[in-house]
């Protein structure tokens, strides 16, 4: 085979080998393995994540006339349609001294964010298919990216937020908002862990798929974003208030509440059964998701 | 080149097999259990009445490949060479058995992966460059060489859903190939865009390939695997049944796709395209090869068709559109005029074709007959695609001193060059 391209570094070898064979990275693969690189994979890809994000946030926009305004405009109309009906109609009172408009505002951004992010990692592997089935990276970095997209949009509802306590000419509760990333990100953290518990039943029956929608709507009746928490746990039997607790997003989405609104007195109980959840639905949603991304491209 | 024998191994495939697990739905194959296929039934038994069946795309595999081999793995729609390529390329895992890779792995399984729409040109260099495993610094550098190669020029900042399908793919190709792994794993990728481009792709390959690359290489094209690899895989229903040399290992795959040589070929029941069925129709093409053929020392094939003819027609002539055995074209041999028909008629003809300016090697035709006055006007009766194999001897008085290389120099070898005076 005389027209074969020759070699031509092959004279330099003796010298490339040395360093080639120091600055290799190994990896094994075995069958039902652990993957021992996990994290560390993990960590590698974490640009892939901002780059998801990015281009969920440019896609997004790209197209509409108003851009951003979109999501200014949507959770504003939805924040005044609720407001009208439970604060006018229904006639409930709100967190203490707090405009009702604003007690919604600001659990819509904190229930928002768990559904989004439930409904982000729940879909990961269906909505990624065509990706994860042609290109290897850690398959969490997807969700954990388009997350990261979720906390932009919710940088813009915060800033609305504010304009909108300059509106009313109600101040924040400055003390707290010091903590207003933590409870935006444990509203993140609570909606990620749930779905990624979902994700791996999601693969091969689309059931839940189906299903997610329909018990988000559900779920956000149950969850005080739309009244206050205080004047509902009152109102319920002793019993049917730690009913009530148990839901993780209630104590999330009142803590998120108590960060903004002064009058919002913080409840240990429900915050505690929050983070409980989160405890136990974390380590399991990883676990689940894990078992799911080494079975899903034979059953996609 | 005292290093040669000490290359590191970068990728060792240590018996893995991976099981795929079928499950058929007995909703259908049942029919006399009518009622059960109601709604009600599945809402009560979601999960049951599935058959199961195991089915292995691939089992006890065992290779060893070196720094700077360039792999192809080919074998039949089937073989198993894509699950090969995704267990290595970490897309799915091996049911059984064990795979080192020392190195940065890149895959381009599929052009364009990861590609938005709606994102320009731009922007979809750095995503599908981070999808694809590099970090920014790598694409910043690279970015300017990726655009030339692209050829995309002022289209640059366009959403990519405005791009034409080849600028597309040219774009998609840029950046994958300008991926700097240690090893690189193309599943029949290399068949984008326009001739142009790719004999583009195929020089990128080959200054990969001289850059100390390992390659791996799924193709259907054996003029691709020929040029690009120097040792193939060769699959059949998820075994490897063959390890070594690209030529050998092409010949075995193309002997066990069953290139079925003989010496008459019954053509009257062959798929054709849907020609003027009504006109004239062959329908056996013989080969009547003598000894001293087959020795080597006469290059005239010798043939005899048999063919019907329904209408009148006058000046039918066959010809001959000559493949390579993989399928790339040789060229075209047409008859001189067989006869004028006539209605109902059959007619056999003895026909011969000089083969010398054909390589020796295994080459298909299709045939087609055809109708041609003086004015050019012509019309197609018939026409059969890669109707009857043939093969070319070697010439006893063959200048042995040539090595016939097909994918560098065609399948022709033309007329001697003379001296004059």
């Amino acid at each position: 085979m005389p027209q074969k391209p020759e070699n031509k570094y092959s004279s330099l070898e003796g010298s490339g080998d040395f360093f080639w064979r120091v600055k290799m990275q190994k990896t094994v693969i075995e069958a039902n393995g652990k993957n021992l690189q996990y994290w560390k994979d993990i960590w590698r890809y974490r640009r892939l994540a901002v780059n998801f994000a990015k281009r969920d946030i440019t896609v997004r926009y790209k197209q509409t006339v108003i851009g951003l305004g979109w999501s200014v405009i949507s959770p504003v109309i939805n924040m005044l349609l609720l407001s009208f009906l439970f604060g006018k109609v229904a006639d409930l009172p709100s967190d203490g001294t707090a405009p009702y408009q604003i007690m919604v505002y600001t659990g819509l951004i904190s229930w928002n964010l768990i559904a989004r992010g439930l409904t982000v990692a729940s879909s990961a592997f269906i909505s990624n298919a065509d990706l994860l089935k042609k290109v290897y990276f850690p398959r969490i970095i997807a969700p954990v990216g388009q997350s990261l997209a979720l906390l932009v949009d919710t940088l813009i509802s915060l800033f609305v937020l504010f304009f909108l306590l300059f509106l009313f000419k109600y101040p924040p509760a400055y003390g707290r908002l010091i903590f207003l990333p933590v409870f935006v990100l444990l509203s993140l953290l609570l909606g990620f862990s749930a779905g990624l518990f979902l994700s791996s039943g999601n693969i091969k029956h689309r059931d839940l798929n189906q299903a997610i929608p329909f018990f988000l709507q559900v779920g956000q009746y149950v969850t005080p974003v739309v009244y206050s928490f205080a004047y509902v746990t009152a109102a319920l039997s002793k019993k049917t208030a730690f009913l009530y607790m148990l839901n993780p997003a209630a104590g999330v989405v009142n803590a998120f509440k108590w960060c903004i609104i002064e009058s919002n007195p913080f409840h240990w109980p429900s915050f505690l059964i929050a983070l409980a959840w989160i405890a136990v639905l974390l380590p399991l949603g990883i676990l689940r998701f894990r078992r799911g991304e080494r079975t899903f491209v034979d059953l996609v | 080149m005292a290093g040669m024998a000490e290359k590191p191994i970068v990728i060792k495939a240590e018996n893995i097999g991976k099981k795929y697990t079928l499950r058929h739905s007995r909703r259908h194959a049942v029919p006399e259990e009518g009622k059960k296929n109601g709604f009600v039934y599945r809402l009560l038994q979601p999960l049951s009445r599935q058959g199961k069946e195991d089915f292995w795309a691939l089992k006890n595999i065992n290779f060893e490949i070196k720094q700077g081999e360039r792999v192809g793995i080919i074998g039949k729609n089937g073989a198993g060479k894509s699950t090969l390529l995704k267990l290595l390329s970490r897309i799915t895992e091996p049911t059984q058995g064990r795979i080192e890779l020392l190195g940065k792995i890149s895959a381009m399984l599929e052009v364009g992966t990861g590609f938005n729409a709606e994102l320009t040109g731009r922007e979809n260099i750095y995503l599908n460059g981070a999808i694809l495993g590099m970090t920014k610094e790598e694409i910043d550098s690279k970015f300017d060489r990726i655009v030339e190669f692209s050829e995309i020029g002022k289209f640059l900042d366009t959403p990519v859903k405005r791009y034409s399908s080849g600028m597309y793919v040219r774009l998609a190709f840029a950046v994958a190939s300008h991926l700097d792994p240690d090893i690189l794993i193309i599943d029949e990728v290399l068949a984008v865009g326009d001739q142009k481009f790719r004999q583009k792709c195929m020089d990128r390959m080959n200054e990969i390939a001289l850059s100390q690359k390992t390659i791996l290489c799924v193709s259907h094209q054996m003029n691709v695997i020929r040029e690009l690899c120097d040792r193939v895989l060769v699959l059949q229903n998820g075994k490897l049944i063959f390890d070594g040399k690209t030529d050998e290992g092409i010949s075995l795959y193309l002997n066990e796709t069953k290139l079925a040589r003989s010496e008459f070929f019954d053509l009257g029941n062959l798929d054709r395209a849907a020609v003027s069925s009504n006109t004239a129709h062959l329908e056996s093409f013989e080969l009547l090869n003598d000894s001293r053929r087959l020795a080597g020392e006469d290059p005239v094939m010798k043939f005899r068709i048999q063919w019907k003819s329904m209408i009148l027609a006058k000046g039918v002539k066959l010809r001959m559109i000559i493949k390579f055995n993989d399928y790339s074209p040789v060229g075209i041999a047409l008859s001189e005029t067989l006869c004028d028909s006539s209605e109902g008629e059959t007619y056999i003809n003895s026909l011969s074709f000089d083969t010398r300016r054909l390589f020796p090697g295994v080459y298909r035709a299709s045939l087609a007959l055809y109708e041609s006055d003086s004015n050019g006007k012509s019309t197609i009766f018939d026409h059969i695609t890669d109707a009857i194999v043939f093969e070319v001897p070697e010439l006893k008085n063959a200048d042995k001193s040539v090595i016939y290389n097909h994918s560098y120099w065609g399948h022709t070898l033309l007329d001697n060059i003379l001296l004059s005076d």
